[in-house]
């Protein structure tokens, strides 16, 4: 009951003040299991690295055990095959007409315990569940609604919750096998490691922080923002969480529109440290190319923990733009009105107790 | 305020660059580069379907370095050329020369000099603009390394074949020649003074197949190149041979039937001196202008080389640029590796030096042939003449 408890508080938190800054909705119950849908598959025994006996099941049982995410009843004959929910998340896309569901893991672990082999059981189990739910009646009647065509996801969210965790995740990522990693077509995983939860968290905060300074609108006049691209013009007009695409990349950008104001203003949050010049040269034809550097529009970029000179950088960026670009007083005056900060750095508690390692995944 | 792109990069030119590379960027490639931004993409999505996923991301500059560079890679990829000049110069002399040159380069280049060995470098690293092409071939750095290889009477100037290549050594040679206030007498592998289609063949073939040290073990792409009726004219003219002339008025019935419909010609395959298609094609007064060939040489590991030797003009048979990228070696166990991997840079040189100074030697022996055989041109071509 210990652990249900951490995963109401984790999922709680995760839900509403991390990926619900970035309007992500959440929908069904949280913290369930439901049916395996390819129990003949998912149920089948994994062979223990110890030799197996060539007969009797007694043996074979004592040695082996359910492969993954698979959970038996205690004293039942034959293992009831089931796949954990720990909360889902949806939003509409901005380039199709489907919504995404996202079928959440949520780990929490102190640094030590955060073994490439726990990370790519956990990816495997989310990679079977992805398999099972858009065939389960239960897990698509808890959570899927019938108005749009549904895309699915699974999210892997691991959690460091001693804050002492400063190997390189991606290292743990890069030991999983894509080969055997059976995701159903146009399904994708997302495993976000400590440093991308302290990015999107710190994100997160500094949105909240500027809403309640008034910097930034309500959530209702808020989105963010999709350029039209070339390949895909219509930007969904129902488009406006984030997507998992964005939260992994090089930038947020936001756009809102203050109480009173005529245009929309614009904040990036950029994951990059600011290094090279080169990075905000790009970030800055970024924003040209895509319009939203025009008048009346402000602009204020926002950089964590960047390195010390990206400042300097950034303005350096902003005026070989203006030589490069040569687009007169105007446009000069619009893009020094470019302003960068750094942000606070903050580092929540989303849960204080080890979570995941004996739920069998 | 929308404008034109200066940096970053539109979705349909991150598309067609993972499309235009499917070698490269295969579908496991594109896997790796959404597992960088931490998404697991399904194995059951084909490259199309991943590169259409991956185009609708963000690319920031840590994102579009790898694809810039390995699409300035290939740039690299360029074939060589050479020039042998005729004259005894010194280090000293040349190292002088090309400090002055790279005083006067322009701010977007970089130029610099130094001694290697006996020999002198001089490298140009500069932007080279096309908007013709990809997004990310439309500027691509690229280098321009020349070597002077100085020899007690000439020196042998190896350079890229691109007109960046040409141009520093055109500009270097002009103020050697300024300095010494005399025109320097420059060799070069070219047949534009041998029009007759059999020769300028022979030279190939006897490239690919007597190619030092080394047995041929296979021709995979040839370019041919119909002769002009001009050069049909001069062999009839200097030949005086009733049969000869029979031949080629047979040879240009058989292109009037062609006419405007093959000039030239690209065979790729295996063993195509043994192809039909290749002989007929030499019959009708056509010659090789480009050839692909693999040599296994004589020496430790019998490695097996591909090489390229090619006339950038096809007409005149002149720009002679050649290159050996690729080879296969033998593992530990005696077998060849299945596919062929890049040549070491130094043992790339080496075989590029010798391929040039064979090539040199091949022309001189053909131009030679011509001129003590004079106007009866053995037209079933030496020994190496493919069959």
């Amino acid at each position: 009951m210990g652990e249900t408890a951490n995963i109401a508080e984790i999922s709680a938190k995760v839900a509403d003040e991390l990926f619900g800054r970035f309007l992500w909705r959440t929908q069904g119950p949280r913290d369930l299991n439901w049916p395996c849908e390819e129990p003949e598959i998912h149920g089948k025994k994994r062979k223990s690295k110890k030799t197996v006996p060539a007969a009797g099941d007694a043996a074979r049982s004592a040695e082996a055990e359910p492969e993954s995410d698979v959970e038996s009843e205690t004293g039942s004959t034959a293992p009831v095959v089931t796949h954990p929910t720990d909360v889902v998340f949806y939003y509409d896309e901005p380039y199709s007409n489907h919504r995404t569901y996202i079928n959440c893991d949520l780990k929490s672990y102190a640094a030590k315990s955060i073994q490439k082999g726990e990370v790519r059981k956990a990816v495997n189990s989310l990679a079977r569940a992805l398999t099972c739910l858009e065939k389960s009646t239960t897990w698509r009647t808890r959570y899927v609604a019938n108005d749009k065509t549904a895309l699915y996801a699974g999210m892997l969210f691991v959690y460091n919750h001693d804050g002492e965790y400063d190997s390189q995740f991606d290292e743990l990522l890069a030991d999983i096998s894509l080969s055997n990693l059976d995701i159903p077509r146009n399904s994708k995983i997302i495993v976000l490691g400590p440093r991308d939860i302290f990015w999107l968290d710190n994100v997160s905060d500094h949105i909240a922080r500027m809403r309640g300074d008034g910097l930034i609108g309500p959530p209702e006049q808020t989105r963010f923002f999709y350029p039209p691209l070339v390949l895909a013009k219509n930007v969904q007009p129902s488009a406006r969480a984030a997507t998992t695409e964005m939260l992994t990349g090089p930038w947020i950008i936001l756009k809102h529109r203050l109480p009173a104001a005529l245009k929309e203003s614009v904040v990036v949050f950029y994951r990059g440290k600011g290094e090279q010049i080169e990075e905000f040269s790009l970030l800055i034809d970024y924003l040209m190319f895509h319009g939203l550097v025009d008048e009346g529009i402000d602009i204020l970029v926002c950089a964590l923990m960047p390195d010390t000179e990206a400042k300097a950088l950034f303005v350096k960026a902003i005026d070989d733009y203006i030589l490069r670009y040569d687009g007169g007083d105007e446009f000069t005056l619009m893009l020094k009105a470019i302003r960068y900060q750094s942000m606070t750095q903050v580092r929540r508690a989303f849960s204080t107790t080890e979570i995941g390692m004996d739920r069998g995944r | 305020m929308a404008g034109k792109l200066i940096f970053s990069v539109s979705d349909s030119e991150i598309f067609d660059a993972y499309m235009s590379a499917p070698s490269h960027f295969t579908e496991k490639v594109l896997q790796e580069e959404g597992r960088k931004r931490s998404i697991f993409y399904s194995k059951h999505e084909d490259s199309a379907s991943l590169a259409r996923k991956l185009s609708r991301q963000v690319y920031g500059y840590r994102e579009l370095q790898p694809i810039e560079e390995y699409f300035s890679q290939i740039g690299r990829a360029d074939k060589t050329s050479a020039i042998r000049i005729d004259a005894a110069l010194n280090q000293a002399e040349l190292k002088s020369i090309a400090e002055e040159v790279a005083s006067g380069a322009e701010a977007s280049e970089e130029f610099t000099s130094y001694l290697d060995g006996d020999d002198l470098v001089v490298n140009a690293i500069y932007t080279q603009t096309d908007f013709s092409r990809n997004r990310f071939r439309q500027r691509q750095q690229k280098e321009a390394k020349v070597r002077f290889e100085i020899g007690p009477e000439s020196t042998t100037v190896t350079m890229p074949a691109t007109a960046k290549g040409r141009e520093i050594v055109a500009t270097l040679r002009n103020k050697i020649e300024e300095k010494r206030k005399a025109v320097l007498e420059i060799q070069e592998v070219d047949l534009s003074g041998i029009p007759d289609p059999t020769l300028r063949t022979l030279f190939f073939t006897k490239l690919a197949s007597e190619f030092p040290n080394s047995t041929l073990n296979d021709v995979l792409r040839v370019k041919l190149q119909g002769s002009n009726s001009s050069s049909t004219s001069e062999t009839e003219e200097e030949n005086g041979d009733d049969n000869e002339i029979d031949l080629d008025a047979e040879m240009t019935k058989k292109e009037e039937a062609v006419a405007g419909v093959l000039r030239g010609a690209a065979l790729s395959g295996q063993d195509l001196f043994g192809t039909s298609v290749f002989q007929d094609l030499r019959q009708r007064g056509f010659y090789i202008t480009s050839i692909t060939w693999r040599s296994r040489l004589q020496e430790v590991g019998n490695p097996i080389v591909e090489f390229n030797a090619e006339f950038e003009d096809v007409e005149t048979c002149t720009s002679f640029r050649y290159s050996a990228n690729t080879w296969k070696v033998r593992r530990s166990t005696g077998e060849y590796n299945e596919s062929f991997g890049s040549i070491p840079p130094p043992k790339r040189a080496e075989l590029l030096r010798r391929l040039q100074q064979f090539a040199m030697l091949t022309v001189q022996s053909i131009a030679a042939q011509t001129a003590s055989a004079g106007s009866s041109v053995d037209k079933s071509g030496g020994d190496s003449e493919p069959s």
